[in-house]
């Protein structure tokens, strides 16, 4: 294996043009017309236009990846997370051009990617799952006996689908309509694929998941696991590792599962087994996410090891460079996803031009983010803008990293979750340890007024307005998010130059 | 340039000017405090009383609108606040409609691709009923009635693609139970 050619974008791309980089392999990237400046497209060695900014016209166009990887001279593709990652019949595609997935193979993506025949397999190997439907193509009529048999509330899914989307909670059987109607058009939207099945929705519980590695010899390994409970709407927000909830005899008895659950399933390749953890200790499984994670930087952080370069050695065939006994997790890492998102409004989507940016660093301190000053943070893809990871010699000195680095970021021109994880990271709650997944949607009538009162830096702020306000009428050419204002005092050439790149964003600003 | 600031509840008046150095400073009345900025921005070093933090500030309200009023997002040590800033002469005034019952513009707050239209024109509404469907970065966010009234004119249909402040819907007082 030679050149990888990495059918993604933002921070993830990134992340795998540096595993590249450190493995003496070549990366390839490819680019829709919305990231042709990107840093990964940047980076790497060869860029690869294939399509519109819409994912339809371009990360999601099996024939146009596979091409590019082709004509790059490409002998790999790795899908990253998202777009194709958990697509079947995008692995096989690739194979059958000659080329290497990075990821499991087609039939265990198969048979773990689908939500719905996960479930029937786990049920058939003794892995505890949630009472539920085990019917892909269930309809409405279906769900609501199945409903009313085991009770509200209820939890619609994409049978596809993964990261939250096409995802419903149900608490009444007057809901269920609306619910599923947004849910099969988010699974229709995300995954191509409309099918939603139900299963019952437990409360107070945890978000426990495992991470396995499996390589193409028949060995298979877990590497600790991750606690993602604090997520808002089913989209994780803040992930860390170890688990507050989980003792060595349970983790142990996870990890196990993870193992079967891959060999059950002939899994290889770097994955995830998702399980709910009640309050007795009870895990459940949920899915198996057959692909890289987000959040995985939080187990690279405490065992030391580099997921995306073991996921490219096993995906050459070669054996795992590790055995079950020499992973020895190391302290405490704690994830933030910043998103392009306010959440002292709802998370509603923020989108804009970035207009200067500042990383944090220091001890512990790692961010993986594609951000540059003049990215435009669009609609058309995830609002995920970076990840800050900070890693402490336990979680109490993780979580005063991971302050220090979130009060240091600076990211101008957008409104991010940055303020979102400060109130959460300096409330008892979160350091004693006490959340569920429905702490996060519990807390915002709460936490929402106190991040839109701001901090106790108000004149500081107030200061900081009128200064840059008097700079910019002094200048006399204000700008802004918006583009240039009617009576740009510019030259002809960069006014000619603004309507030209005005235009483009028109057309390309457009939903098709 | 002497503007008023206005913080959530807070209004404070200031005065900036620029100094030799190139720096600014910044006079808070009634406080007799002078501030002081550093630095050249985007990234400015405040000085208020003895207590210093970086801040950046981008404006939110539109370019065209040279003069004042404005709004300005600010960030202080990963904290964000919303800055008004007004003219003293001609301080911001005006009503809003949308509390006292008049006609309230429903706009979309983002652009998007409107994915369902939820009520039709003459129709009742109360507050937080849905009233469209908006698509944004693939999730789907329900555009809620402010207040209680009738639907009087609906300006979208589902598929359109909607900038961020286009009137969606248009919603005048309740019916007279006619």
């Amino acid at each position: 294996m030679r050149r990888i050619l990495i059918a993604n974008r933002g921070e993830i791309a990134l992340r795998v043009v540096r595993a590249c980089r450190d493995l003496g392999l070549s990366p390839v990237m490819v680019y829709s017309e919305a990231d042709r400046g990107s840093l990964p497209v940047r980076l790497a060695d060869a860029a690869v236009p294939i399509g519109e900014a819409q994912a339809s016209a371009s990360y999601l166009n099996a024939a146009a990846l596979i091409e590019a990887a082709l004509r790059s001279g490409a002998d790999a593709i790795h899908p990253g997370y998202g777009f194709l990652a958990e697509n079947a019949d995008f692995a096989e595609a690739v194979a059958q051009a000659g080329l290497v997935f990075i990821g499991p193979p087609p039939a265990a993506m198969r048979a773990v990617g689908d939500k719905v025949e996960a479930r029937r397999l786990m049920a058939k190997s003794g892995v505890p799952i949630i009472p539920g439907l085990n019917d892909r193509a269930a309809d409405g009529g279906t769900i609501a006996a199945f409903a009313r048999q085991a009770g509200y509330p209820i939890l619609l899914k994409a049978a596809a689908g993964g990261g939250g989307k096409g995802m419903r909670v149900v608490r009444a059987e007057g809901e269920l309509a609306a619910a599923l109607r947004g849910a099969r058009s988010e699974a229709k939207a995300s995954f191509g694929d409309d099918g939603v099945y139900a299963e019952k929705f437990l409360e107070g519980v945890r978000h426990v998941e495992i991470q396995m590695i499996a390589d193409a010899h028949g060995h298979a390994v877990w590497l600790g696991e991750r606690e993602c409970s604090l997520q808002r709407r089913h989209q994780k927000l803040i992930e860390e590792s170890p688990s507050m909830a989980v003792d060595p005899a349970l983790r142990a008895r996870m990890g196990a599962l993870a193992v079967q659950v891959a060999h059950a399933s002939g899994y290889r390749n770097a994955g995830t087994v998702e399980f709910l953890l009640d309050g007795a200790g009870q895990p459940y499984f949920m899915e198996v996410n057959a692909r890289l994670q987000v959040e995985h930087p939080v187990t690279e952080m405490v065992t030391g090891l580099d997921l995306v370069r073991a996921q490219i050695e096993v995906a050459a065939g070669a054996p795992l460079p590790f055995r079950q006994e020499e992973v020895k997790p190391r302290g405490w890492a704690i994830e933030c996803r910043i998103l392009a998102e306010d959440p002292a409004n709802g998370f509603r989507p923020h989108p804009g031009r970035i207009a200067a940016v500042r990383l944090p660093a220091g001890p512990g301190i790692r961010v993986d983010t594609a951000l540059q000053p003049g990215d435009e943070v669009s609609l058309h893809y995830d609002a995920l803008i970076a990840k800050l990871v900070a890693w402490g010699a336990d979680r109490d000195e993780a979580v005063r990293r991971m302050l220090r680095a979130l009060r240091e970021f600076q990211i101008a021109g957008i409104r991010t979750t940055i303020p979102f994880h400060i109130e959460v990271l300096e409330g008892g709650d979160f350091r004693a340890g006490r959340f569920d997944i429905a702490w996060v949607d519990r807390m915002m009538p709460v936490l929402a007024p106190r991040l839109a009162a701001g901090g106790d830096a108000a004149e500081i702020a107030a200061v900081a307005a009128a200064v840059a306000a008097y700079e910019e009428a002094r200048r006399g050419a204000p700008r802004g998010a918006e583009g240039p204002a009617p009576g740009d005092t510019a030259s002809p050439w960069v006014m000619a130059g603004r309507r030209v790149q005005m235009q483009g964003r028109g057309s390309r600003g457009r939903w098709a | 340039m002497k503007v008023i600031a206005r913080i959530g509840e807070r209004e404070i008046v200031l005065e900036v000017s620029r100094t030799e150095a190139g720096g600014h400073a910044v006079g808070i009345a009634g406080r007799g405090v002078a501030a002081q900025a550093h630095g050249t921005g985007p990234f400015r070093t405040i000085d208020v009383d003895g207590r210093a933090a970086e801040a950046s500030a981008w404006r939110t309200s539109r370019p065209g609108l040279a003069g004042l009023p404005q709004t300005w997002d600010v960030s202080v040590g990963g904290r964000i606040y919303a800055v008004h800033l007004a003219d003293p002469l001609r301080p911001a005034g005006g009503v809003d409609a949308a509390a006292t019952g008049g006609p309230a513009e429903i706009r979309a707050v983002m652009p998007g691709k409107v994915v369902a239209v939820l009520v039709v024109e003459g129709r009742e509404v109360q507050a937080g009923q849905g009233l469209v469907v908006v698509e944004a970065m693939k999730m789907e966010n329900e555009i809620t009635a402010p207040r209680a009234g009738r639907v009087t004119s609906v300006t979208v249909q589902p598929g359109e693609p909607v900038e961020a402040g286009a009137i969606l819907v248009v919603l005048g007082p309740p019916g007279d139970g006619s």
